[in-house]
């Protein structure tokens, strides 16, 4: 039987509310009922999760509907290598700081998302060094604040 | 009031004012319609320069750096579909379908509109009834604030498109967000897996971007960007709006207004509440429920109206009791108290107040 794309996400819930109770489990400050305390919110998202997962989970089960395609394969090709873009980003701040990675991502991205249409290696080049150097004045000159300076550049 | 304004007219009619209250709402505009900045950040961006200034104008300066910011965050709700701060998230659901249908001119004047309509007479309101809405104010108490947000929380139902268990799926993961981060009372670190970037929370603005901003443009990158639609500028013609359409959302800029305004006095509580409860009373109130989310202009006017309608409301705390309405509220308490307006009783007797 073909696991339904709502089944998933109602078993992930379901999973993940376990979870999350296990983890306020380990709070010091139990629930009492004349103080909730810092548990409360977090229980409270873990019955919803366990709940909302088994009624997701029942309803798509019990559904005769054919789900709609999100994204075909190539389109969920797409979406992981943005993902990984995003995260090579995230990474490459934590070590080179935001003047160098910042113009190389964005460079990738506009390559990406330039499928298709007519644009030029040069025009690329100048929009992703230009548009991180604007940010960067801004930020810095302007508002007086720091950016990212990465490991490498302490 | 009434003696109050020769001199309330005094200050903003003259030419330098005049020239800050432009500046001031096109900076505030500008930060409102970028998503990650906002109003708050510019009064506390901006708020160094108003220290050589005399009160009067140093007032005018981020008041409308506040009413700007707060005004123009539709801006990008409309035309990217990624609010510009969290006042705006409903205005998303109605104005990026209309602007994806070529009608992005109509939802911006919607939205233009309903926001002068807000902050209007959400003013008035305040300078009006500051001190009566006040003593409400103070007479609530915990049960009352968590009522209310009890309330926000379960009207996500009454939001949800189709699936009501997903839309308590997602308030549930709202819950968890929101309690990532040492919790505020007894300082116990909840969900932060000894993490220092985690220790302070999730930040809304971080939040809203990566919902609205990344996850949009990764699922448009996945399905392939379409052509984007011919914006219909031909048949615009003044504001893009008649009278005739402001006329007939009257009872809903009438509920918007008194949502926004009541949500924006209760200390605490500000136009990032507003908006949803607002939006999805409308939704509750309409005779077509299922245009919602499809491009319905109700959804705009009352997202818009009741953000702006907030502005007011935090205002009538802070200056009859000093205690701030939202965070913008909090930093302007600051400013005003280097200038040397302490808020509270003394200040409603003051020109000062009527003058903001």
């Amino acid at each position: 039987m073909k696991l339904k794309r709502d089944q998933l996400t109602g078993a992930v819930l379901v999973v993940l509310g376990i979870v999350v109770f296990l983890m306020t489990t380990t709070f010091s400050i139990p629930i009492t009922a004349a103080y909730p305390g810092p548990r409360m919110l977090p229980a409270i998202a873990a019955f919803g999760f366990i709940v909302c997962g088994l009624g997701i989970f029942a309803e798509s089960t019990m559904s005769k509907k054919e789900e709609k395609q999100f994204l075909a394969k190539e389109g969920w090709i797409r979406v992981i290598i943005t993902l990984i873009v995003i995260a090579a980003y995230i990474a490459g701040m934590t070590f080179a700081g935001y003047l160098i990675v910042t113009p190389i991502i964005l460079y990738v991205l506009t390559t990406l998302f330039a499928k298709g249409s007519q644009t030029t290696v040069k025009a690329r080049v100048i929009f992703s060094v230009a548009v991180s150097v604007i940010i960067y004045v801004i930020y810095v000159y302007a508002f007086g604040l720091t950016l990212p300076g990465g490991m490498l550049f302490g | 009031m009434i003696e109050f304004m020769p001199y309330i007219i005094s200050q903003i009619a003259q030419p330098f004012h005049l020239i800050l209250l432009f500046a001031a709402t096109v900076i505030g505009l500008v930060f409102g319609a970028i998503p990650g900045l906002s109003g708050t950040l510019a009064v506390m961006l901006f708020m160094p320069l108003t220290y050589s200034m005399q009160a009067g104008p140093a007032v005018i300066f981020l008041i409308a750096l506040w009413v700007g910011g707060c005004s123009g965050s539709f801006i990008g709700s409309v035309l990217l579909g990624i609010p510009g701060s969290a006042s705006s998230v409903a205005t998303c659901w109605d104005g990026y379908p209309m602007a994806q249908s070529g009608k992005a001119g109509k939802a911006l004047a919607i939205g233009m509109v309903a926001s002068f309509v807000g902050t209007f007479f959400s003013a008035f309101f305040a300078a009006l009834l500051s001190q009566k809405i006040a003593d409400v104010a103070f007479a609530m108490g915990p049960w009352e604030y968590f009522s209310l947000c009890f309330v926000a929380i379960t009207m996500v139902l009454a939001i949800s498109k189709g699936n009501m268990f997903k839309g308590l799926a997602s308030a549930a993961i709202g819950l968890l967000f929101s309690s990532v981060g040492f919790s505020p009372i007894d300082a116990e670190a909840r969900f932060v897996f000894d993490n220092m970037y985690l220790m302070s929370g999730l930040g809304m603005t971080v939040v809203l971007i990566g919902i609205f901003g990344v996850a949009r443009i990764v699922e448009e990158y996945g399905k392939g960007f379409g052509a984007l639609p011919e914006v219909d500028t031909k048949s615009i013609k003044g504001l893009g709006i008649t009278i005739a359409e402001i006329a007939a959302q009257g009872i809903n800029i009438i509920r918007s207004f008194l949502i926004g305004l009541g949500i924006g006095f209760l200390p605490g509580m500000g136009a990032g509440l507003s908006n949803l409860v607002a939006y999805s009373s409308a939704k509750n109130a309409s005779k077509t429920p299922e245009q919602f989310g499809h491009g319905c202009p109700d959804g705009i006017w009352a997202s818009e109206v009741s953000n702006n309608a907030a502005i007011g409301g935090s205002m009538i705390p802070m200056a009859a009791l000093g205690i701030p309405g939202d965070s913008t509220t909090a930093l302007l308490i600051g400013a005003l108290t280097i200038h040397g307006l302490e808020m509270g009783l003394w200040y409603l007797k003051t020109a000062a107040m009527w003058c903001i």
